[in-house]
């Protein structure tokens, strides 16, 4: 008996002995990383480089509305003690990363779209960073961080921290707003004018605009050579740029499916604006003095310009600061027609059967975010930086400088709050509605045969003014033109690689 | 070359043995003849050579024909190869290696010169005396050496590091950290029936045709110009001078931006026509019907910024013309216009020939005129290949180096460009009165 209860008692013990050999506290215990993983960010092993100071190339609007002057100075306040500070590259200091980064030029942290640092990180010019170490992983969606996700040696790696999300907003004034709409354009009675809920209804006002007695001369304007905000109307449709999921390159979707729809309402945007203004480039510099100015009711842009608006509305004297602020609105885009055709329908009926006869539109964007450069002297201070830039509160402060929809859930959660805009952004991205633009270096040879095929599609209405043929007639000749554009992509690509 | 080989080796049996040393070690045959301080200086040069051959000067030659064989990886930190810095520095070793060979060789003739004189019974020249003719008898060499050091670092070294360029794959995605290798791709693209080769023979036809009509536009108006004010019934022509004289000192690409705001579709020329219920008109615009409007309007910015400066070269010109050859034709019957023809216009050509040549040859690089009319329009419509229907050679060439960093192609396009313009511009030149005919108006 007494050989049995010892038996059972050193038993006890030696099972005390093995829970002394577990692995630790759960919650602090990392996931495997792979020796490829840990070779990769062996330079980032915490310790601050002494003196040194982080070269930060940022975004021109942020620069010149003050947000990163703001940011540098907190920063080299909070890092005042541990030695290291950060400083802003000049515009014109910027430098080619692939050609001059070897020779020591160019920044050390820079702030850009997806496809362009994602161009560079390509040619391993961006450094992958330990994200999943961060604070803020968490609170970023996971097709945020797909924008700057890259693959090696069947690793993924994040090569950047996405801050915000842009994709085309409406733009207007709210002061500009027929004085009957709540009684004429508001069929549905939901407080939202009806031109803003459907391409069909904004059409209908528009071509109201042109006959005169409205506060504006035209109702909606919009640059219709733009690549990146038309090809929203093909998207919406079914096509898309590169297949499986922006990475190949071999297969070009911008004519799949119903795509000819999307390009038929662009040309009948075009038709209706008259106005040959917006088939060029500098339309979109432009357009802030417009809305500014009542010659258009509504455009299309991205968030980061919103500083812009307001600049122009004060410069017009009509307006303060705080006016401006109030009277400038920014709301999701309207939907389109399912038929795509802005004129099948009664308008009325598209706001009324918006579940019918309309499609949420679909828009092209990117992510805004920052990126390391391979070249840096100093990765861990630019981790630093770059950490204390995409932290909560810098997110939110570059919401209140720039009114740009945050990537971070807890930011556009608390933004939202103030701003609703900003959670619509956030929730159309992680619905699909925003299609994050391709980070494969092939997309820098769609921009030129897409425009150029916007401008054949935009010019098509003058040309019987003019005496010459009409090329895009039926649905067949769109279809054509957009299987020529897929084919000079394909030979741009081909020809110089 | 067989008597060459042989009058070398004729020459090294029969040299004295301080000779012989030199062609060895630079500086010692010197040394055996006493000539201290030439001895060490040569001593000195080949040190420093020979010590950068050795610590890297071999390796850079080496390197200057591999272009690279270890691919650097900048996520994993392994260090390795660029090419690019490879090629200048390899360069950089073969420019040294020739100076090495040049002075090599004067110090071997230097040695045999004090050799002869010695033979003659002349004792070698010390120092002073090597000053002294280096500051008058050679100094030309002397005065030229450093200049010629100087040019071929800084003008000679990046001008045949370009050309180089040209035969290399450089460029799209074999940039830093990929090795580049020697090829003749960029030459295949160009000169081959695909999209590149029909862009580059579209652009080249345009080009040429540009030259010439801008060359002969902006003569034509500044003589025409400078005719018209020279008349004795001109009243205040002093003062009608001064605006083209105005249009002159504004800085040309102010006067660029200016034209193409004018001409842009929200301009004042589109809005008065509008105004007049003339539909706009697609000046500048990325579209089909633009391209002889901004054609058109590309020779007549280049003429309002380059007639004044023609104009005022001729007015200088036609005060020189001899006006008794004048009242001679006048008394012999002959018209104005035959006057201008026979005796105006072949004083003038002749005394502008060069300027003319230089004129076309700068026309034919233009790079700024369609830079900002028209930059950043690419004309996909006629299969243009990042290039635009009013582009010139150096405008497609800024395009696909600096916009799309194909640089092998880029450095083929400026060779062509050179071949032509030097080729151009020497025949025209060659066949010219003011080169055949120099002493005939002095």
């Amino acid at each position: 008996m007494k050989k049995t209860l010892s038996l059972l008692l050193a038993f006890a013990l030696l099972l005390s002995l093995l829970a002394g050999c577990s692995g630790g506290d759960a919650e602090n215990a990392k996931p495997d990383q792979s020796e490829l993983y840990e070779q990769v960010m062996a330079r980032f092993d915490g310790k601050l480089e002494e003196g040194a100071v982080v070269k930060v190339l940022e975004n021109d609007t942020a620069v010149e509305l003050g947000y990163v002057d703001a940011l540098i100075e907190a920063f080299n306040e909070a890092f005042k003690d541990k030695g290291i500070s950060a400083e802003r590259m000049n515009v014109d200091q910027y430098s080619d990363l692939a050609t001059d980064g070897p020779y020591g030029y160019g920044p050390d942290v820079w702030y850009q779209a997806n496809d362009i640092l994602m161009k560079y990180a390509d040619k391993q010019h961006i450094l992958p960073l330990p994200v999943q170490e961060m604070d803020c992983f968490e609170q970023i969606p996971q097709s945020a961080w797909n924008a700057y996700a890259t693959d090696m040696n069947g690793e993924t790696f994040y090569c950047g921290i996405p801050v915000n999300v842009q994709s085309g907003m409406l733009y207007y004034i709210e002061s500009s707003l027929p004085a009957d709409w709540q009684e004429n354009w508001d069929v549905n009675q939901n407080g939202t004018p009806d031109f803003f809920e459907s391409y069909t209804a904004l059409y209908a006002y528009s071509e109201l605009c042109k006959q005169g007695g409205q506060p504006t001369q035209y109702g909606y304007l919009d640059e219709t050579v733009d690549t990146y905000f038309m090809s929203g109307y093909l998207m919406t449709f079914g096509a898309y740029i590169f297949g499986d999921n922006g990475t190949d390159p071999s297969d070009i979707g911008l004519a799949a499916g119903d795509a000819y729809k999307g390009a038929r309402m662009v040309r009948q945007w075009a038709g209706q604006m008259n106005n040959t203004e917006v088939l060029d480039k500098s339309f979109s510099s432009a357009a802030y003095q417009y809305l500014a100015d009542r010659v258009m009711l509504c455009t299309v842009t991205t968030p980061d310009v919103y500083r812009m608006f307001i600049r122009s509305m004060v410069a017009t004297g009509n307006w303060t600061e705080e006016e401006a602020t109030a009277d400038l609105k920014m709301i999701t885009v309207p939907r389109l027609p399912a038929s795509g055709d802005l004129t099948a329908d009664k308008w009325e009926d598209t706001v009324l059967q918006q579940d019918t006869l309309t499609v949420e539109t679909k828009m092209m964007g990117g992510i805004n975010g920052y990126g390391i450069s391979a070249y840096t002297k100093c990765p861990n201070a630019s981790l630093a930086f770059v950490e204390f830039a995409t932290a909560y509160e810098q997110v939110v402060l570059r919401n209140r400088y720039l009114g740009v929809a945050p990537a971070r859930a807890d930011a556009a959660a608390t933004i939202s709050e103030t701003d609703p805009t900003v959670g619509i952004l956030f929730d159309r991205l992680d619905k699909g509605y925003i299609s994050i633009m391709p980070a494969i270096t092939e997309i820098g040879q769609l921009w030129t045969p897409a425009e150029s095929f916007l401008i054949d599609l935009s010019t098509d209405p003058y040309r019987e003014e003019r005496g010459e043929e009409l090329l895009f007639t039926t649905d067949e000749a769109i279809q054509a033109g957009l299987e020529r554009l897929c084919t000079q992509i394909r030979d741009a690509i081909e020809t110089l690689s | 070359m067989g008597r060459k080989l042989r009058s070398c080796g004729a020459f090294v049996r029969q040299s004295p043995w301080q000779v012989r040393l030199s062609m060895g070690v630079m500086g010692l045959g010197q040394l055996c003849y006493g000539q201290i301080a030439k001895g060490l200086c040569y001593l000195s040069v080949f040190g420093v050579l020979l010590g950068y051959f050795v610590t890297r000067g071999f390796r850079d030659l080496i390197g200057f024909f591999t272009l690279g064989t270890r691919e650097e990886n900048l996520w994993l930190g392994i260090p390795g190869d660029n090419s690019l810095t490879m090629l200048i520095l390899g360069l950089f070793a073969i420019f040294l290696l020739i100076l090495w060979i040049v002075l090599h060789v004067t110090n071997v003739k230097d040695a045999a010169f004090t050799a002869r004189e010695k033979a003659e019974g002349i004792p070698p020249r010390k120092l002073r005396r090597t000053l002294m003719t280096a500051a008058d008898d050679k100094f030309h060499i002397t005065a030229l050496s450093v200049p010629i050091v100087g040019v071929a670092i800084f003008s000679v070294l990046p001008i045949v590091f370009m050309i180089l360029i040209a035969f290399t794959n450089l460029g799209g995605d074999v940039v830093y950290p990929k090795l580049a290798d020697w090829s003749f791709s960029a030459w295949g693209k160009i000169l081959s029936l695909g999209k590149i080769g029909s862009t580059f023979g579209k652009i080249l036809v345009w080009n040429i045709l540009w030259a010439v009509l801008s060359t002969a536009l902006n003569f034509v108006l500044g003589l025409g110009m400078a005719l018209l004010l020279n008349k004795r019934n001109v009243r205040g022509s002093k003062f009608w001078r001064a605006f083209p004289i105005l249009a002159y000192a504004i800085p040309g690409f102010i006067t660029m931006i200016g034209f193409k705001f004018m001409f842009s579709q929200s301009g004042p020329i589109n809005y008065y026509l509008e105004q007049a219920g003339h539909m706009r008109i697609f000046f500048l615009t990325n579209d089909a019907s633009a391209k002889w409007w901004a054609r058109g309007i590309g020779l007549f910015v280049n003429a309002w910024i380059t007639t004044p400066s023609i104009m005022l070269m001729t007015t200088g010109i036609l005060s020189n013309i001899n006006t008794d050859l004048y009242e001679a034709a006048s008394l012999d019957g002959a018209s104005a216009f035959m006057q201008f023809r026979k005796i105006t216009l072949p004083f003038v050509i002749f005394s502008t020939t060069p300027v003319l040549i230089s004129q076309f040859v700068g026309n034919f690089n233009n790079f700024g005129i369609f830079f900002f009319l028209r930059g950043g329009v690419i004309s996909n419509y006629a299969d243009y290949f990042l290039a635009s229907d009013t582009d010139l050679l150096i405008n497609w060439l800024y395009k696909l180096s600096v916009d799309n960093n194909y640089y092998s192609i880029g450095a083929a396009i400026s060779l062509i460009i050179f071949l032509i313009t030097a080729a151009l511009s020497l025949s025209v030149y060659v066949r010219s009165a003011a080169f055949r005919q120099e002493d005939t108006y002095q």
